[in-house]
């Protein structure tokens, strides 16, 4: 019962944990423009992501060890070098967005300009990781998120035409009057919101935190294969209500407040309420993670003590590079850039870097000395490189469709 | 040697500055302007009017009414500001350009009307601009039919 009930919290909290700035601010944008016609791109987005993070989620149970550490012990210290210095890059990036995240749906709720709350955003963030306990940070932030299922409920009190959205998603299609460039670019904009490599360093990492071993291999299975595709069906709910109310009005989404309309539309004040928490708690674990993941990734490329299981004292430069990363992200958004631009291209920036993060997992995914009986099966394989192929092909056409669209405009 | 090399230099600048000069736009490039402009301001009016109307219904709280108001408004500025700043490149473009204007100018008006009702949250003075919302949106809507 005991192991029902801690696999069930598990699941909920990677289904609250898995959406973030980046999932909000592109389902929004691309319900509001395109309808469901890009529902494929989260579809794959989220499948390589699950595929990918039980691939990192496995070895890391399997060796003891998180990924970054079994990269660089595998693949050498100048491969590695890669792929941590993107990781870092990558993570400060989508840490100013999330921050910026934090501060926006606190001006959404108090009408307090954002630029105010970032430095305390920032400050809350850090309090977060030196104080609070990793699992509870995990749950409790997690099970909040799960507050986005008010997109599901949303779309049942909206006037939702059924059929013509269910024949958007089975058949994709560029909608007519769109150009053909800007639906191609968010579709990778999605497909890079569901794989942000921070999610990967974070579950892994975290899979040492709470001491995997080979029997927690079901649980993280479960979690990954049940709760990021329920995760990737809350950012679908949020792209599908955005249809039959801001579609129609032909508004485009340019700010998270347009994101929760919606909502406000069809349950009134409750349910923003909800929206409101599960925004902030959605965009806060992901600000804290992303800071975490910093940490983490700098940390293990170099060797140092780290996680929140040892005392800060105990794993200092952990600690400092955790710090550093938030003041950093922090001092970037204060600067006045636009939350919601930096959104966009920490999503398209990430989903160019994926390979990166992704290719050094599946080699060491099929490590036999090192896997040994966990090695990958012939099936993964071949799903893992498929999805790595899309990764590679999203990863080359991102920064030129980024140029050629002007961002997606 | 050093005579090729500085030929070479001086050609290859010439050819990116050329490259980076705007070119210069004729009648159906600015139409093209006009349009992205009227959807931009469509979208930025249909957005204040909604967050308006579900906050007149008491579906919203008044921060959230607020700051939707406020970005509407503020998108419509940035999109009459970049317009008013293009250069018609004819005599017909800028008669296109006046209307325009004229439109933008309402429009943004409208919207400020809006947030300063919601702010002071006078709901008379709301619906009073919700109403020169609406009027501003179908004159995008009949200009989007004449520039498409």
């Amino acid at each position: 019962m005991k192991a029902v009930l801690s696999m069930t919290l598990g699941v909920m909290t990677a289904i609250g944990g898995f959406v973030d700035i980046g999932n909000l601010v592109t389902s929004g944008i691309t319900g509001a423009r395109f309808g469901m016609t890009l529902t494929w791109a989260v579809v794959v987005g989220t499948l390589g992501m699950a595929l990918f993070a039980e691939m990192a989620g496995r070895v890391t149970a399997v060796t003891r060890k998180p990924i970054f550490h079994v990269v660089r012990e595998r693949l050498g210290v100048r491969v590695s070098l890669v792929n941590a210095a993107a990781s870092t890059l990558l993570n400060l990036v989508t840490l100013a967005a999330e921050i910026g995240g934090v501060s926006l749906v606190l001006q959404m709720v108090t009408g307090i300009s954002y630029l105010i709350w970032v430095p305390l955003a920032g400050l809350a963030a850090w309090l977060v990781i030196w104080r609070m306990p990793f699992q509870w940070m995990e749950n409790v932030f997690g099970l909040l998120g799960l507050g986005m299922v008010v997109f599901v409920v949303a779309l049942f009190r909206l006037p939702t035409d059924w059929h013509a959205m269910w024949h958007q998603v089975i058949s994709p299609a560029v909608p007519a009057g769109q150009p053909a460039p800007t639906w191609w670019f968010y579709a990778v904009t999605l497909i890079g919101a569901c794989i942000v490599p921070y999610q990967v360093i974070f579950f892994s990492s975290g899979g040492r935190e709470e001491g995997w071993t080979s029997k927690s291999i079901t649980e993280m299975r479960v979690n990954a294969f049940i709760g990021f595709p329920l995760g990737g069906l809350l950012s679908l709910a949020i792209m599908a209500a955005a249809v039959p109310v801001l579609q129609p009005r032909s508004i485009g989404v340019s700010h998270l407040g347009q994101v929760a309309l919606p909502v406000a539309a069809a349950l009134g004040k409750a349910g923003l309420v909800f929206v409101f928490v599960s925004f902030f708690a959605a965009t806060f674990a992901a600000a804290a993670e992303s800071a975490l993941s910093s940490g983490y990734a700098v940390a293990q490329y170099m060797g140092w003590s780290w996680g929140k299981r040892h005392p800060p004292g105990a794993a200092a430069r952990f600690h400092l590079v955790c710090l550093a990363s938030v003041i950093a992200a922090t001092a970037f958004i204060l600067t006045t850039v636009d939350p919601v631009t930096v959104t966009i291209f920490a999503v398209v920036l990430g989903a160019a870097a994926v390979p990166l993060t992704y290719f050094p997992i599946l080699i060491v995914a099929n490590d036999a000395r090192l896997m040994g009986k966990r090695v990958n099966r012939r099936w993964s394989n071949a799903v893992g490189t498929f999805f790595l192929l899309i990764m590679v092909v999203v990863s080359v056409v991102s920064v030129p469709l980024l140029i050629i669209t002007k961002a997606g405009q | 040697m050093w005579r090729k090399v500085a030929f070479v230099a001086v050609l290859g600048s010439y050819l990116l500055l050329a490259a980076c000069a705007a070119p210069v736009p004729d009648d159906g490039a600015y139409r093209h302007a006009a349009l992205q402009t009227s959807m931009a301001m469509v979208s930025a009016l249909a957005s204040g009017q909604l967050a308006a109307q579900t906050g007149l219904r008491g579906n919203s709280f008044s921060p959230f009414t607020d700051g939707n108001v406020t970005d509407a408004e503020n998108d419509a500025g940035s999109v009459n500001s970049t317009f008013s700043s293009r250069q018609p490149p004819d005599a017909r473009s800028d008669a296109l350009r006046q209307k325009m204007l004229q439109a933008l100018s309402d429009g943004t008006s409208a919207l400020t009307d809006l947030r300063v009702a919601v702010r002071m949250g006078d709901r008379t003075q709301v619906r009073k601009a919700l109403a020169e919302v609406g009027k501003s949106l179908k004159t995008f809507d009949a200009l989007q039919q004449e520039l498409q």
